[in-house]
């Protein structure tokens, strides 16, 4: 492993993690992605280095492997369950916010993650996702709006 | 609320989640993608080429099963390959179903309780089972990713399936709790279980011993407590 290497996955690791934590609402999960899309990083880190933003790179690895996975279980019932899934009591994640995001449809979940936490412009989050400008920012807004209802309404029980 | 407001929610919300993967898991990870396409690469030209690869295969695998395969165009790879890292991880990749008794004996060997079955018939004494304990066919782990790769029982093991007939096994046997061994088992229809198992002299043969460091040397010889045969000539025995 090259040095710069060690110094993207301790540096970016987490922020990874977080992102596709908001992206898919499990964190066992996020994180059996996020290693994955890491050592396939690894593997061709010669070509990752020369991307623009390898966090985006890794991302978008991490969801497309998600993708794949779900494309091939769909049909599938489960033999084993090896572990729980979703977020755990010991989990220090914000249980509130994180099911406010896990309300919201897939792809506002995604740019939400994008933009808010690895702090990716709008350009760049398009390109990551594969959809226009324009789709971000219309995303953007409705998911803030949803969220923000979401927690209003909560603060509203009793 | 406004959308500084909002952003702040979502970044408070999840920071103090942290990776727990350790970076060596990473670069393992990395070690066998590479492997695996330079092994497919040399399988998709010229026989001379699948030489090598398979020179690559064997290079980095120390210990390992006799050759497999006899036509001419075919690469020839062991049936299975263990090897030991400097942190004490020991791979172990199964392709074929052969020589367990060999695969026993060198994970053994590398410091890994283990009992290794290929025939298919369950010992009943090895009833105690953790979690995955069940055999499951690669194409099924493969369904559900690929590669499918997991940890279990607190990451003594993480298990890879590339392919239809491979699987395999990162174990650490730092990690397993006391009393335990680690159980492989499959079938001649190439369906795989693992997991650990309660050592036993039933079950797998072992006994944890008391005796003398026989890799110490010299004198005075230290007293060590392991993982050993039952009949193990010994000054203290214990039964787990």
């Amino acid at each position: 492993m090259t040095p710069d290497f060690a110094d993207f996955y301790r540096d970016a690791k987490d922020d990874c993690l977080r992102t596709v934590v908001i992206s898919t609402g499990d964190r066992e999960l996020a994180q059996d992605l996020v290693a994955e899309a890491f050592a396939r990083a690894c593997a061709s880190w010669r070509k990752v280095a020369r991307h623009p933003n390898p966090r985006a790179w890794v991302v978008r690895t991490a969801l497309n492997v998600h993708t794949d996975r779900w494309r091939s279980r769909r049909r599938e019932m489960p033999l084993v369950q090896p572990s729980d899934a979703g977020l755990h009591d010991a989990d220090p994640a914000d249980p509130a916010i994180i099911a406010a995001v896990r309300r919201l449809p897939e792809r506002q979940r995604q740019v939400v993650a994008l933009r808010l936490l690895l702090d990716l412009d709008t350009e760049t989050t398009a390109e990551t996702l594969g959809i226009s400008p324009g789709t971000v920012k219309s995303h953007l807004f409705r998911a803030l709006a949803a969220l923000r209802e979401d927690l209003k309404l909560k603060e509203q029980i009793p | 609320m406004n959308d500084t407001d909002l952003t702040t929610l979502v970044h408070d919300a999840v920071r103090d989640m942290r990776m727990t993967v350790p970076e060596s898991e990473i670069t393992r990870r990395a070690r066998r993608l590479r492997t695996r396409r330079r092994v497919a690469a040399g399988g998709t030209v010229s026989a001379g080429l699948a030489a090598t690869a398979l020179a690559v295969v064997t290079l980095a695998a120390p210990a390992s099963s006799p050759a497999t395969g006899q036509a001419q165009n075919t690469a020839r790879l062991t049936a299975w390959t263990v090897t030991k890292d400097p942190g004490g991880v020991i791979d172990v990749t199964i392709r074929e179903l052969k020589d367990p008794a060999g695969l026993q004996a060198r994970l053994r060997a590398d410091g890994v309780p283990a009992i290794v079955t290929f025939s298919g018939r369950t010992n009943p004494a090895c009833h105690d089972y953790y979690a995955n304990g069940q055999y499951i066919p690669p194409q099924y782990l493969l369904s559900l990713g690929r590669p499918w790769i997991h940890s279990y029982d607190n990451g003594s093991v993480t298990v890879s399936v590339t392919s239809p007939t491979d699987l395999t096994l990162a174990l650490r046997p730092a990690r397993m709790p006391r009393g335990t061994a680690f159980l492989i088992a499959a079938r001649p229809t190439v369906v795989y279980a693992w997991g650990l198992v309660k050592t036993s002299p039933a079950c797998t043969g072992l006994c944890r011993v008391t005796g003398p460091d026989e890799r110490a040397g010299g004198d005075p010889v230290p007293a060590v407590t392991r993982t050993g045969p039952c009949q193990s000539d010994v000054v203290r025995r214990t039964i787990f």
